[in-house]
């Protein structure tokens, strides 16, 4: 099937254009019903943003058919941007989940967040499923935009609208120097297309400086998108600042979709020049797993917490750019998926526990969940030891596969890093974990009470679903292994 | 008298850009950031891109600035003539990392003969296909058949931009 | 040769909006800078697209309506935290360390 019928592009980007449909319909829904003090529009059109998405996911299921024979032109339908799909489909499900209570409770414009957070997916997609730099900068642009004004929606939050400029001016920047690359890649291959930059560059040589530049360039612009530590300083204070379904959804859906696409970019098209990017990745994966976890060690808020231990993630994915075989690969796709799931249940549990708001923060408010709340607390330390990559959990088989795949390309300190790297880990999510077990509330007069949590609905769902997910791929992984086995680019 | 009138507008385009850097007030900066980009619109006339000229002068030095422009009106920004420039350690780092990209940039893209990489066949002009065509049919052709996808969701962007400012400049009840 | 004057002024300006992005605290000038580095992209792809063919002046179509569609959020945002601030200067607004 060729790209030469224009309805192929609408069969191809099916799944988008359902999404970018039902954001549509949110948007005219919320202006046609003008009473912004519903108090149930939020669970209404949280029910129908996740009907979009649920619908898109049917018809990314429906393309697996036409998967491989859809592939030429500057959009890919190969199972590897199908499998992204369902990733990034499965985080945002969870976020609007998230959302739902959150929005009521905070007063947000309910219909344009819904919205955004739809075409941030959108976004997302494209750029998954794009051959081409041109379209990875837009999918890019349309996914950036949407949380930059996701993480400044809430009018009443100074600190929301820092965060909000932060990202936007660090973003915006990056940007800047990701087109540059793309300027000097297509100045010293030709063209934009990354097929076409592949068969540019089969026998380079380093004297395509022009070239190393732009590739370079282009690796740091992804490197500002997915916080890898020289150029994570925003990370931070914007993961603290923005509302905190957002920024879950900004460590998990972004962060995937920046690492499915870099990986596709350097991983497979780049992958004839690796000598001019080797040495750099191997030096920023280094860096990031060490120093993104030391400074984690001294995080008091869990949000800047989960920020750093995100940016120490990124070290552990960049490996698997770096040694790109089949395992890592297998790696990078089971880690992504498992890491969506358990970010997302954690700031499920976030969520819960500061009630819907953005107080309560502090991993000493976490003392005596334990015992208040057996079950959010269960679930919440389920979800830090697979994080952490504790055995039984998901995290661990993608450690290990992370790990083999470093291996087998003789990546043995970057292997080594990783494994001391994690152990330094275990002390900071096992410190939540301990504050929540171990310790009971302070019983100080000044501090009110800790009130009572009940958990809604789809907070319960996103907490059991995810549970169950996490635990079933820690204990019987293969299914999901062979799964990805059939999605790789390299194979 | 290529190369005069090359140099006069690549002075002014490096002059602009400076003067946005170095501007006492945010006015002053916007209206070198117009100069600028008024003659990088020469610049663009030089290398036949005449659409993109005429482009840049009305949607980037028009529109785009005028929303600047605007911003700055309503926030009450012109009084404020304190100087906003980094100093200290600031400087010397923006000097470093500038100096960084700037040598990197000029060492790496400057010379004639590492310009474009060796297999690839240099000198292809495509001013034949400009005459052939018409500046605004040759790039009309690629727009609406190889990049369709990339021009559709541009519309999907646009869109974007004007649901997330208007939740934003909303003001909350 | 003209083009490749062109890329070597593309160089100087997105060096220049670079130095800019770091020393300037307004928000404004900031994002004017990274306008200017915007700029500097448009400028490396007409020129080059007179040796490697047209897409480039194409690009340079999507790269506005980026800048525009960026501008306007940017702005949105910037109007925002004057609304809470009262300043556009970020070191006024240090409530989240760095």
């Amino acid at each position: 099937m060729s790209f030469l019928n224009q309805w192929n592009y609408f069969l191809a980007l099916g799944p988008q254009a359902i999404l970018t449909t039902f954001a549509i319909g949110i948007l005219l829904f919320g202006v046609s019903r003008n009473n912004t003090s519903d108090e149930h529009q939020g669970w209404l059109l949280g029910r129908i943003s996740l009907a979009g998405v649920i619908a898109a996911g049917i018809v990314n299921a429906g393309l697996y058919p036409f998967a491989d024979r859809l592939s030429d032109g500057i959009v890919a339908v190969d199972r590897y941007a199908l499998f992204s799909n369902w990733v990034l489909l499965l985080g945002s499900a969870m976020a609007i989940l998230i959302s739902i209570s959150y929005v009521e409770k905070q007063r947000i414009q309910v219909p344009e967040y819904f919205a955004l957070l739809l075409f941030a997916t959108v976004g997302l997609m494209l750029m998954t499923a794009s051959l081409d730099l041109m379209l990875v900068f837009i999918g890019l642009e349309i996914a950036s935009i949407s949380v930059y004004a996701l993480a400044t929606i809430d009018q009443r939050s100074p600190k929301g609208s820092e965060a909000g400029l932060k990202y936007f001016l660090l973003g915006a920047f990056s940007t800047g120097i990701f087109l540059y690359g793309v300027a000097l890649i297509y100045g010293s291959t030709g063209s934009a297309n990354l097929t076409e930059i592949l068969n540019a560059t089969v026998d380079a040589d380093d004297t395509g400086v022009m070239l190393i530049t732009g590739v370079i360039m282009l690796a740091v612009g992804f490197c500002f998108k997915v916080g890898v530590v020289p150029f994570h300083m925003w990370t931070p204070d914007v993961y603290q600042g923005s509302p905190m379904p957002i920024t879950g959804y900004m460590s998990v859906a972004i962060k995937a979709g920046a690492f499915f696409t870099f990986y596709r970019i350097f991983g497979i098209y780049l992958d004839n020049i690796q000598f001019s990017w080797g040495t750099v990745f191997w030096w920023l994966a280094l860096v990031t797993m060490i120093g993104a976890n030391l400074v984690a060690l001294v995080q008091n808020n869990i949000k800047r917490l989960l920020a750093y231990s995100g940016i120490a993630h990124s070290g552990y994915l960049l490996i698997t750019v770096l040694a790109n075989n089949t395992t890592s690969e297998s790696g990078l796709l089971y880690y992504l998926a498992v890491y969506t799931v358990a970010n997302m249940g954690l700031f499920a549990g976030f969520v819960l526990v500061a009630n819907h708001a953005e107080h309560r923060v502090e991993v000493s408010d976490y003392a005596g969940l334990g015992s208040k709340q057996p079950f959010i607390a269960m679930a919440l330390t389920v979800f830090l030891l697979s994080l952490g990559g504790f055995p039984a959990t998901g995290g661990f088989i993608g450690k290990i596969l992370i790990l083999r795949g470093a291996l087998e390309d003789n990546y043995l300190l970057l292997a080594i890093a990783l494994v001391i790297s994690t152990l330094i880990s275990y002390w900071y999510y096992l410190r939540l974990a301990w504050f929540m077990w171990m310790k009971e509330q302070a019983a100080t007069p000044n501090t009110e009470k800790a009130p009572e949590i009940e958990i809604p609905l789809a907070l319960k769902l996103v907490l059991a679903v995810s549970l169950v997910l996490i635990v079933y791929a820690g204990i019987f992984p293969s299914q999901l292994i062979g799964f990805i086995e059939t999605s790789l680019l390299k194979g | 008298m290529d190369s005069l009138i090359y140099f006069v507008l690549a002075s002014v385009t490096v002059g602009g850009a400076l003067g946005v850097v170095f501007g006492r007030s945010p006015i002053a900066s916007l209206l070198f950031m117009i100069a600028s980009l008024g003659s990088t619109a020469g610049i663009y006339v030089m290398l036949e891109a005449h659409f993109l000229a005429a482009i840049q002068i009305i949607v980037y030095a028009g529109a785009i600035m005028v929303l600047f422009l605007f911003v700055i009106m309503l926030l009450n920004l012109g009084h404020d003539y304190k100087r906003d420039i980094r100093g200290g350690l600031a400087i010397l780092f923006a000097f470093g990392v500038t100096g960084g990209i700037g040598g990197l940039l000029a060492s790496r893209v400057m010379p004639e003969g590492t310009l474009l990489l060796n297999s690839y066949p240099t000198g292809v002009s495509i001013d034949t296909e400009i005459a052939e065509k018409g500046i605004i049919g040759v790039i009309a052709e690629p727009l609406f058949n190889e990049y369709i996808v990339a021009f559709e969701f541009t519309g999907v962007l646009l869109f974007v931009a004007i649901v997330g400012a208007l939740a934003l400049a909303k003001r909350s009840d | 040769m003209l083009p490749t004057q062109v890329l070597f002024l593309s160089a100087v300006i997105f060096v220049v909006g670079t130095l800019g992005v770091i020393v300037r605290r307004n928000a404004i000038i900031m994002f004017l800078c990274i306008e200017l580095q915007l700029n500097a992209v448009n400028m490396a792809f007409v020129a080059l697209s007179r040796y490697v063919g047209i897409e480039g002046q194409l690009f340079v179509f999507f790269v506005m309506t980026v800048a525009a569609a960026e501008a306007a959020v940017g702005l949105a945002i910037i109007i925002s935290i004057f609304r809470h601030y009262e300043s556009v200067i970020t070191d006024d607004f240090s409530f989240l360390r760095w």
